[in-house]
């Protein structure tokens, strides 16, 4: 179900963790006593087939939702028992997340999008402008800076989506079936360039995908 | 988030729905036009009392009569002057005796060619009448002499001249408009009392109807004041001595005991009034001021106001309600991307702050347009009040009817006290009607930016 490549000491660390859905009176048991780590610029990738609770595994990982029992330490930080205020600093600081929708605000431009994480943190608008520019020439979206959402291509706004990931130079991107809703040839593409920004800010990938060709 | 960025999310948010935004920012401008014109009619009736009861007379005079029904009643004598002589706070005190049971008219001109059938003949202390506040309009006080006294203002106007018809032997004093309804100034009456004597037929109602004539020079006017009586507009006052005399006259023999008819005090100050009112009321006396009824009419004012205030905020409310309408739906359709936001690291009190902003702003915008549109209203109603519409239209009438001024009486008033009161209160209810929805927006979970529609 999960592959690793093991290296230094481990930035993700999931002790005995353990998710329960309560359906009414029946009992989901969505996650079993999971035990993982994962270490740093290692990208992680979760397999499984549908409902097996790739999703659910990383959603506990990734803080967004409180799992049932057990831990989830993110660079020692145990993230089930932060408050939402420190989750949020937490995740300006520590984490980026990459959509299988994309998610990027229909209103807003790809630059605009792509600064948004900076914008929480209360950086000027300047300055992180600046930045979001860079990022969009590296995923190759130079031309495509002031367009909305809604004007770009699937590939094209999954790029955006990378470049708002990886913005904050986070600790670990996690991405639910990043390419989930894209053709193969652009799988390729949108893959090679998760891999390249992982490399090169030496940052660790959790990545959850049901095709295991994705390697 | 930096406070500029939450303000670009906010008003782009209401651009980005511009109809809707429209429609809630209505509801409050009509709620908060509704409140400022209810407010300022409320204002405006306070304005037009106190203006009235300005020029009716002295607020700080109190008039002190005895208590009917009773014969062993507190009387009003020169004991009694004393003792209110030395209550605190009172300025000076004037007893004022009445000719009591003689009527009394009044003859004046060459073969008592105008006559007056009535009037009210009063015996005061007239060496205190400045002390106590009478005014003059034209002449001097009397000296001690027993043939001076003082006219009350429009006392000349009370004479009829027999030497004309039914109908044209007498001058109106109100007829100071002409066919247009422009205002006029007031007719002069047929004679100048100041230079003509009065002559005063005194008949005893003794059954005896002889009649005593005794002619006065009168050499001055005071000027209307009902808070001192009402012989300083159409009486005749003279001095205590004088009216002695007068009825020693009459009834052949000195009254032994004169009680006086009425006493007044005067406060040294209009807030002393009440407490001094009080006192005397306290010794057995019936008081009358025009400070009390000052209060009583403020109390009805205030009770209209709050009247009008609350219809005001009805609507007002419905527009509070209308803004928690709009931004719930605004929430429930951003719902997503509230969840994005969090997940990429937005702090709840930014979200919150935003859609507080969003709710502030349009109570806010709403708020500016309806003192706008008050304003206007009101400037309006006071022009039709003020007649100027038909008289022709002024820079002037403008400024009249919006900050008023000596004499102009505004049927609706907008103080600046009151602008500021609006636009504090349209963002505190935009605020107040954003609060649940904020809330709402921030216990979205971020778990909503994964979940696929
Ligand atoms: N909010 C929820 N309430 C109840 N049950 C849930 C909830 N979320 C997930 N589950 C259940 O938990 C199990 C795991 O779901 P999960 O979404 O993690 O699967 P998945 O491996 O991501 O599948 P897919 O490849 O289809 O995305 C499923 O059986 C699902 O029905
Ligand atoms: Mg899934």
């Amino acid at each position: 179900m999960r592959e690793t490549f093991a290296r230094e000491k481990p930035v993700i660390q999931v002790k005995k963790l353990r998710k329960e859905y309560i359906m009414g009176q029946e009992k989901v048991v969505a996650l079993r006593d999971i035990n993982l780590s994962v270490y740093r610029g290692e990208i992680c990738c979760i397999f499984g087939t549908s409902g097996s609770g790739k999703s659910t595994l990383l959603n506990q990982l990734a803080g967004l939702e409180k799992p049932t029992r057990g831990q989830v330490l993110i660079g020692g930080v145990p993230v089930s028992l932060l408050d939402e205020n420190q989750l949020a600093a937490f995740r300006q600081r520590h984490v980026g997340f990459v959509f299988q929708s994309y998610n990027l605000l229909p209103e807003l431009t790809a630059l605009e999008n792509v600064a948004m994480p900076l914008m929480f943190r209360g950086m000027p608008k300047d300055i992180r402008e600046r930045e979001a520019m860079k990022m969009l020439a590296r995923v190759g979206l130079k031309d495509r800076i002031h367009h909305f959402p809604g004007q770009m291509s699937g590939g094209q706004q999954q790029r955006a989506g990378i470049a708002r990931a990886f913005i904050t130079r986070p600790d670990i991107v996690f991405a639910d079936e990043p390419t989930g809703n894209l053709d193969s040839k652009t799988t390729k593409e949108v893959m090679a360039m998760i891999r390249k920004f992982a490399r090169k800010f030496h940052q660790t990938i959790v990545l959850v995908s049901h095709d295991p060709e994705m390697t | 988030m930096s406070f500029s960025d939450i303000l670009k999310m906010c008003t782009d948010n209401l651009k980005r729905r511009k109809g809707r935004t429209f429609l809630t920012v209505l509801g409050v401008f009509i709620g908060c036009t509704s409140i400022i014109v209810m407010v300022s009619i409320g204002v405006g009736m306070k304005e037009s009392q106190d203006q009235m009861l300005a020029e009716m007379g002295d607020l700080s005079v109190i008039e002190v009569s005895q208590q009917y029904g009773s014969d062993d009643a507190a009387k009003l004598d020169d004991v009694t002057v004393e003792t209110f002589r030395n209550i605190a706070g009172v300025a000076a005190v004037m007893p004022k005796a009445s000719l009591g049971d003689f009527s009394v008219s009044l003859k004046a001109g060459i073969n008592d060619r105008y006559y007056c059938d009535w009037s009210n003949i009063v015996g005061l202390d007239t060496d205190a009448m400045e002390a106590m506040g009478f005014e003059l309009i034209d002449g001097k006080y009397p000296a001690a002499r027993p043939d001076e006294a003082v006219g009350g203002q429009y006392l000349a106007y009370n004479f009829y001249d027999s030497l004309m018809p039914e109908g044209y032997n007498m001058v109106d004093r109100w007829d100071i408009y002409d066919e247009n309804g422009n205002e006029l100034e007031m007719p002069e009456p047929f004679f100048d009392i100041l230079k003509t004597p009065v002559t005063l037929e005194i008949t005893a109602n003794d059954g005896t109807e002889s009649v005593h004539r005794k002619t006065m020079k009168i050499t001055g006017l005071t000027k209307e004041d009902y808070g001192k009586g009402w012989e300083t507009s159409e009486g005749i006052m003279m001095s205590i001595d004088n009216m002695k005399a007068l009825i020693k006259d009459v009834k052949g023999e000195a009254d032994p005991k004169l009680t006086y008819s009425t006493i007044l005090v005067k406060a040294e100050d209009i807030s002393l009034v009440t407490a001094i009112e009080e006192e005397i009321s306290g010794l057995g006396f019936y008081t009358y001021s025009m400070e009390s009824m000052r209060e009583s009419m403020e109390k009805s004012a205030r009770q209209v106001q709050l009247m009008l205030g609350g219809l005001g905020a009805i609507s007002l409310f419905v527009a509070a309600i209308g803004i928690t309408n709009t931004m719930v739906m605004s929430i429930s359709e951003r719902t997503r991307e509230i969840g994005i936001m969090k997940a990429l690291g937005c702090y709840v009190k930014d979200i919150r702050l935003m859609f507080l902003m969003e709710a502030g702003s349009i109570g806010l915008i709403g708020g500016i347009m309806g003192i706008i549109f008050s304003l206007i209203i009101s400037v309006g109603i006071n022009l039709v009040a003020m007649g100027t519409l038909s008289a022709g239209l002024t820079g002037q009438a403008f400024v009249d009817a919006l900050l008023g001024g000596e004499g102009i009486t505004r049927i609706s008033v907008i103080s600046p006290g009151l602008i500021l009161f609006a636009i504090a209160f349209s963002i505190f209810v935009g605020v107040a009607s954003g609060y649940y929805p904020a809330n709402k927006a921030v216990k979205i979970s971020a778990l909503e930016a994964i979940k696929r529609e």
